[in-house]
């Protein structure tokens, strides 16, 4: 590769500009782009489990669902909150640290069973409640923090975290009033409906509200949420936040996406292997023995077929129908464990594009097309490896089709620019060779760049040799300007007959021509063609010497000798000087029979003689004895070369 | 000389504020809190003032009939008891411009326990009744574990807010150490040459609607 020819500037102001947009497309079609990466992010997960790397799920953690067994076993579809008064109380005789209820009870008119659960809330004196908040961005509220007892909460900068404009639906009062904490329930799917990430906490009248898991961590934990500190919306930081229940505290530095949600670090799909914790409501309901639930944080659901439509199950990148209570779970799990999925910002994966960016144009600089390719598809799959490498291995989520797409884009620009630029070079380049070579040989070369390698291949082919009779006489007498015209007009159509004949003009030799035909393969066609040729040369030469007689000039003829044999034919020559010729005693022969004819003659050697004789009237001139050659040559020559 | 000039001074300025404070329909209240040392004898706890465990402490109070009236006691345990509460026996203040008449109550003579830490009284004067501390109150006794401290925390923020809102209203905080040391019972302005005695009240707080003053002692 000639690295003159590509410029470094162009090729970097190229690559900018094929980064930046392929940095800002996201952006500009979020859709388009979104999908196929969170597809890749799926896969991250899905390869992450069937390696066995994913997060450990804590054995603080128990579920306690209202399955459909629960339901079927029960009899009934929908509880009365008596049974749910029932069941609050049963989980509450386990002695857990904290419960979770997943269930929202709303004021209703039917108010049956109300003080009942309203109690067995206020003797469990631990369940977190559900609260359904407005994630829109007007500011327009109907009740303020106090109404929801959350003015108890810190107070948040508005921006550090997702602003929260009302509320959709809460509890009935009761509930509210007695249960240890509150936390929204909100989820934010992906473009593509997938549940990926959560939000932590989220700010509502001024107030800092959690997470419906951070919440129950939070009351799990005795963890002040004063505690928390909203860095922005890329991390949140949990100052005195104990490992686990009565472990010392520590601040825990929790990643966030850039819009305030934590990428939920699931433990795996729904199994019991999985998650060994996960009991049947019914089976708790029915146990004559109390359930053990000391020490642990309890999350009490309905995942029965009968919720479903109230979207208590959601896609996850594991799993199409995941309960939307184990999200929560694995989301708590995270924090419990410190091991987060990291989100790796944009900036981090355009800094890495550009640094294999800059190996590719290095690459392309130095290496062939090959070579470039190469050390170009080897960047692509190197860095999807990596990006693959890192979240199973790291957790870390790093960007991956904005960086190869812009690593195949810069790839195709990159070799589209090379590719012109070649072309311009060859052209350039065939320009001036043409002046030198003939059709057939640069076409030869186009084909076979081999062919400008030194050394040479043996092979059979027909040699011509044509010589002006008497030029020297008249070259001595005539003006030598007039000489330089008669050789150019002679020399320019004597090559053109030479180069229709595909043959190849080795070189110009005062006034004679050496010039030589090779054959295609096996077959020798090179005797005829140099034939027709040295006949349409004489045939040339008549027509001049009849306009130099008419001008009064001179007389104007040719003899030619052609003989056909085998020789070196190839680049030959020093280093410095290579010449595409021929060497071998057929150029000495075919020189020699030159001189031998007589002016407007061709003569042939044997070899010549025996491909063309049944083609054109040849005769025998004898043996003759030529300087040069030990044994007397056999002679031909054709008969009326000149008409 | 100089001394009985600032005394006057002093004197007309207290009276101003008595006047400007009558006149914008003020609600206040007094108190006192009093202990009694090794001889026996009653003395002021003043406000911060450290006691030891074992140490008997008496809490009077005196407030306008008809006034909401709330001692809310916050123990060195950090636990919240509403020890004293007009509750609905309250009618609603007289504003009628006149003296009011006074209600005088005290707690009697109470020993501290050994649990250590800062005692604090808020003692809360209000027209109208004080319904949600109630319920609050109220809630926080019949919780049990984490609620219970959900209730603690809203309790604490309830109190903040009146106090913010007593503020607010006041413009600055209107709690202060009377002039002289008055006998509770006699009259609601009146003063006493008896000096100290187990009905004494020693500050008085005021405000528009509310009238809040919180007293801690450093219980050693």
């Amino acid at each position: 590769m000639k690295p003159d020819i590509l410029s470094l500037r162009t090729l970097i102001v190229a690559s900018a500009v094929v980064l930046l947009a392929m940095f800002e497309l996201p952006t500009l079609f979020p859709s388009a782009f979104s999908d196929l990466e969170l597809m890749t992010v799926d896969s991250r997960f899905k390869l992450r489990d069937a390696l066995g790397r994913g997060p450990d799920y804590s054995d603080s953690l128990v579920h306690i669902n209202i399955d459909n067994y629960t339901k079927q076993a029960s009899g009934q579809g929908l509880w009365p909150k008596t049974t749910y008064a029932e069941l609050i109380n049963r989980i509450a005789d386990g002695g857990p640290e904290a419960v979770a209820c997943d269930i929202m009870f709303v004021e209703w008119a039917d108010t049956a069973g109300n003080e009942e659960l309203i109690e067995a809330v206020i003797n469990a004196g631990n369940i977190v409640s559900p609260l359904l908040l407005a994630l829109t961005a007007d500011s327009d509220s109907r009740l303020s923090p106090s109404a929801l007892a959350l003015d108890i909460n810190p107070e948040i900068e508005p921006g550090n975290a997702p602003h929260a404009s009302g509320v959709r639906a809460m509890p009935m009062g009761g509930i509210i009033e007695q249960s240890a904490g509150l936390g929204f329930v909100n989820m934010v799917p992906d473009v593509d409906g997938v549940i990926r990430r959560v939000p932590m906490v989220t700010e509502f009248g001024g107030r800092l509200v959690p997470s419906f898991f951070l919440q129950a961590l939070a009351t799990y934990l005795d963890y002040d949420l004063e505690d928390i500190e909203t860095v922005d919306k890329s991390q949140i930081v949990l100052k005195r936040f104990p490992a686990g229940l009565g472990a010392a505290p520590r601040e825990l530095t929790v990643p966030l996406d850039g819009q305030g949600n934590l990428i939920v670090n699931l433990a795996g799909p729904l199994d019991a292997q999985t998650y060994p914790q996960s009991y049947s409501a019914w089976d708790l309901l029915q146990s004559e023995s109390q359930t053990d639930l000391s020490g642990k944080l309890v999350f009490l659901a309905d995942i029965s077929a009968q919720n479903s439509g109230y979207l208590d199950v959601s896609p996850v990148p594991l799993e199409q129908a995941f309960p939307r209570v184990y999200i929560w779970s694995n989301a708590a799990n995270s924090l419990l464990k410190a091991q987060f999925i990291i989100p790796i910002g944009r900036s981090v994966a355009m800094i890495i594009a550009i640094v294999l960016c800059a190996l590719m144009l290095l690459a392309v600089l130095k290496f062939s097309t090959l070579g470039f390719s190469l050390v170009s598809f080897g960047s692509m799959l190197l860095y999807a490896v990596m990006v693959y490498a890192a979240f199973v291995y790291s957790g870390w989520l790093v960007p991956l089709l904005p960086v190869l797409l812009s690593l195949v884009m810069v790839y195709i620009i990159t070799s589209l620019y090379r590719y012109t630029q070649m072309e311009r070079y060859e052209g350039i380049l065939e320009g001036s060779l043409e002046s030198y070579l003939s059709p057939t040989l640069m076409n030869r070369i186009k084909d076979d760049p081999d062919l400008l390698r030194l050394g040479g291949t043996r092979k059979r082919i027909t040699v011509m040799f044509s010589d002006i009779v008497n030029f020297t006489a008249f070259s001595d007498e005539a003006d030598p300007q007039e000489v330089q015209e008669v050789l150019e007009a002679y020399f320019a159509d004597a090559a053109s007959i030479i180069f229709a004949e595909n043959g190849i003009i080795d070189k110009y030799m005062g006034d004679g021509i050496l010039a030589f035909f090779e054959n295609a393969d096996n077959d020798i066609t090179s005797p005829e063609r140099a034939v027709r040729c040295a006949l349409a040369m004489q045939g040339r030469a008549a027509a001049m010497d009849r306009d130099y007689r008419a001008q009064n000039r001179f007389p104007f003829a040719l003899r030619v000798g052609l003989a056909t044999g085998y020789a070196k034919v190839g680049n030959i020559g020093p280093s410095q000087k290579i010449d595409y010729t021929v060497i071998g005693s057929v150029v000495n022969l075919a020189s020699r029979l030159q001189g031998v004819g007589e002016s407007g003659s061709i003569i042939l050697d044997k070899d010549t003689h025996f491909f063309v004789k049944t083609k054109f009237q040849i005769s025998d001139l004898g043996a003759r004895e030529l300087k040069g050659f030990s044994d007397p040559v056999e002679v031909y020559a054709l008969e009326n070369p000149s008409t | 000389m100089r001394s009985s000039k600032a005394i006057t001074l002093s004197s007309f300025f207290a009276l101003i504020l008595c006047w400007s404070s009558a006149m914008a329909g003020e609600l206040s209240f007094r108190y006192g809190v009093l202990s009694q040392d090794d001889q026996n004898s009653v003395f002021i706890v003043e406000q911060g003032q450290a006691l030891k465990s074992g140490d008997l402490l008496k809490l009077n109070f005196e407030y306008p009939k008809g006034a909401s009236f709330y001692v809310c006691y916050l123990s060195s345990a950090d636990e919240y008891l509403l020890v004293y509460s007009t509750g609905a026996e309250s009618r609603g203040l007289q504003e009628t411009g006149e003296e009011a008449e006074a209600m005088y109550e005290t707690l009697g003579w109470l020993a501290l326990d050994d649990h250590t830490g800062v005692e604090t009284f808020i003692l809360i004067a209000s027209t109208e009744p004080l319904s949600r501390l109630e319920e609050l109150v109220d809630n926080y006794d019949q919780a049990k574990g984490k609620s219970r401290k959900r209730f603690h925390k809203r309790i604490t923020q309830h109190l903040k807010n009146l106090e913010d809102g007593f503020v607010k209203e006041a413009g600055v905080q209107l709690t202060q150490r009377l002039e002289k040391p008055v006998i509770a019972g006699v009259t609601f302005r009146g003063t006493t040459d008896a000096g100290l005695s187990e009905n004494t009240l020693s500050h008085e707080a005021s405000g528009q609607h509310l009238a809040l003053a919180v007293f801690e002692i450093g219980h050693k």
